[in-house]
């Protein structure tokens, strides 16, 4: 702060004339400092107390504590320790309010699973009275008013959407690589588990169709993620799961295609075209790598024939992701999948591609793998 | 009771019609205090505060700023009613021994302290065989506790400045400003104009910021101490403060140089400690004169308003 010369701290201190008013009464003072006078006599007070040090004095002795002023002029001049019953009073109400919070998104949850459970189980009723191989009609059953629009084009040939419901259409010496592939990749890809399971943050699950092991075991013991959390993998037929019970049981998720991106990489610009404008269940198809994030509800799930999928809300809402760099577009099939964050997605594929973006689909990079 | 002025007119009427208000907001019944005795009372203060000519509606606006709660407690006591004693007590004690701590900040002084002002406010001063209690002379301008922070602050006061009269020079010295002991020399005559051009500065300063001035520079308060004395931010204390140090020099160089100073003459004239200027030594001292307690313990309400003159020599 800034200093004053000392002649006015001098003249300031001028005794007040020998025939001043006489102090104000405590009744005054009092109401000066509680700040209850009119503008006249509060003038007339700092006057005074302009000039009378003593008056200061009284005035600055007299102040309530600082506490009692917090408490709005209730007045209590003691000092508040922190057991004291003010403080504790708000103590009380900050437990309440967190403990009913917590309790009602508890209740929330809790509910939102059964409901999920309880449709899904109604669905997984119906497929197991249809053929293995899941129809249209039955992934639309889980997403009807998301489908419904979108059924008449699901015939149509459409590039975004893969048209094989198993791999046997597909060229069978690429398929037969692939499946050479696959199994000897099986320990890398178990390992690839263990490891992954020391990352607290990714929940990645690599399954690479382990041949008749239920859902269930395929995830390994001990995957630490909370009850409440969804759990993905890959049934040994192939099928996109989710085990809302922490393992239990699992239950088959269609993926069905709301928005189809393919995304173009040439050279230099991307272009975005959406290639349906009107949501279609997608076919049936061959998973074989899943990959979620730490709180479940962004995944990416691949598969045969370059299928990907990705999701931000759980497993709702997918969009098909189709990387191409330069002109080439992914048609492998997906063996891997690893994410790190929203943006940041890496796809190895069974022709020993390896896939990364930077920016959550929308461009991607092609690279070829030292297997 | 002796009213100090003539009840107005205006207040008569005023009291006559928020009377039945007022009452009812006291609580007076409960504390055996008629409400005859308690509108009187109302007439008193409102006399007392308000200037002569006042009209009914500026007595009106007055009477309804009152604490009459606390003000019919108070004057109940004051007039022997031990219901109203024992409501005091029970809500005041404590807070008086606290109050007293916090002034004191010393047990055996606080309790002293508050001990002396207890037999003041029980009224162990009699005049014609009458007790005479200082609850008499609370009014209800301000809170009953605040009241009574004021008077045990008062009373403080006036024991460290009877302390500190019989302190030795030296000591005072020591002390700083406010004791200043002469000085061991005649000092030379000063310049009048740094003087005079200083004093027009100061009071061409309202008298808010003089207070915060004196406030600052003098008795050395923290920002915080008088924003509360003021109801203010701390942050618009700190801003007037530098403000005000700033302008103020700026105005005494500018008055210096009008008295037909150099700009150079009159900053070196600023700058040069004031303590070896002269200084009107004998002025200085005459604020350690003998001054007149804050209160008079015998008067009570009426003839409390005019605190004994400042200078009784």
């Amino acid at each position: 702060m800034q200093n004053v010369p000392k002649i006015v701290r001098a003249r300031l201190q001028r005794p007040l004339p020998a025939t001043a008013e006489p102090h104000p009464d405590a009744d005054l003072l009092t109401a000066f400092a509680e700040q209850s006078l009119a503008a006249q006599e509060r003038g007339e007070v700092l006057e005074h107390l302009a000039r009378c040090g003593e008056c200061r004095e009284v005035v600055v002795l007299a102040l309530p504590a600082t506490e009692a002023v917090a408490l709005a002029g209730s007045g209590a001049p003691t000092r508040i320790g922190w057991l004291s019953w003010p403080v504790l009073r708000w103590g009380v109400v900050a437990a309440g309010i967190l403990t009913v919070t917590s309790v009602g998104v508890l209740q929330y949850r809790q509910r939102l699973q059964e409901k999920t459970l309880v449709a899904r189980s109604l669905m997984s009723r119906d497929q197991s009275s249809e053929s293995p191989a899941q129809s249209p009609s039955s992934s639309a059953l889980a997403n009807t008013a998301k489908q419904t629009e979108g059924e008449k084009k699901s015939s149509g040939p459409d590039h975004s959407v893969l048209p094989t419901n198993k791999p046997g259409p597909r060229a069978s010496g690429e398929a037969s690589k692939a499946g050479a592939q696959t199994t000897a990749q099986n320990q890398t890809q178990d390992q690839l588990i263990q490891n992954q399971q020391a990352e607290p943050s990714q929940a990645s699950v690599d399954f690479v169709n382990k041949a008749k092991s239920p859902p269930a075991q395929a995830f390994p013991p001990g995957m630490a993620l909370a009850p409440a959390l969804p759990r993905w993998t890959i049934s040994a037929s192939g099928a996109l799961q989710r085990s809302l019970d922490g393992g239990k049981t699992w239950l088959d998720v269609a993926v069905a295609v709301n928005n189809s991106v393919n995304a173009t990489k040439d050279d230099t610009s991307t272009t975005m075209k959406s290639a349906q404008a009107k949501p279609v269940p997608a076919p049936r198809t061959i998973f074989r790598a899943v990959s979620a994030s730490s709180d479940a509800l962004e995944v990416w799930a691949g598969g045969w024939g370059g299928a990907l999928y990705h999701t931000l809300d759980g497993g709702n809402l997918w969009v098909r992701v189709l990387p191409s760099d330069a002109g080439v577009v992914l048609t492998g099939d997906i063996l891997s999948i690893q994410f790190f964050d929203p943006r940041n997605c890496t796809v190895t594929t069974s022709n020993a591609e390896v896939w990364t973006t930077l920016d959550a689909g929308q461009t991607w990079h092609r690279a070829s793998a030292g297997f | 009771m002796r009213a100090t002025k003539p009840i107005s007119a205006a207040v008569r009427s005023a009291v006559a019609g928020l009377l039945p208000e007022l009452h009812a907001k006291s609580g007076c019944e409960n504390i055996g205090l008629a409400r005859e005795s308690f509108a009187a009372i109302l007439c008193e203060v409102a006399t007392r505060y308000l200037p002569a000519g006042d009209t009914e509606t500026e007595a009106r606006t007055f009477l309804l700023t009152l604490r009459v709660e606390e003000l019919a407690l108070a004057q109940a006591c004051a007039a022997g009613s031990n219901s109203a004693w024992e409501l005091f007590l029970t809500r005041y004690r404590e807070k008086l021994y606290q109050s007293a701590l916090r002034i004191a900040r010393e047990d055996s002084a606080a309790r002293d302290l508050a001990d002396s002002l207890y037999a003041e406010l029980y009224g162990t001063t009699t005049r014609d065989g009458e007790r005479i209690s200082k609850l008499a002379s609370f009014t209800g301008r301000g809170s009953l506790e605040g009241w009574l922070r004021t008077v045990l602050a008062q009373e403080f006061v006036n024991r460290y400045r009877r302390t500190k009269r019989l302190v030795s020079l030296e000591e005072e010295s020591e002390d700083g400003i406010q004791f200043a002991a002469p000085a061991p020399e005649p000092l030379p005559p000063a310049d009048s104009r740094l003087e005079s051009s200083t004093d027009a500065a100061l009071s061409a300063l309202g008298r808010e910021d003089r207070m915060v001035l004196a406030a600052y520079y003098l008795d050395g308060r923290t920002l915080a101490e008088i924003a509360r004395m003021l109801g203010v931010h701390e942050s618009t204390v700190s801003r007037k403060v530098d403000k005000l140090a700033k302008s103020l020099r700026k105005k005494i160089l500018a008055n210096l140089m009008q008295h037909g100073m150099a700009r150079r003459q009159a900053e070196e004239a600023l700058d040069v400690d004031v303590r070896d200027l002269q200084m009107d030594i004998r002025r200085n001292l005459a604020q350690d004169s003998p001054a007149a307690a804050f209160s008079d313990k015998k008067d009570a309400l009426p003839r409390q308003n005019k605190v004994g003159p400042r200078a009784e020599s």
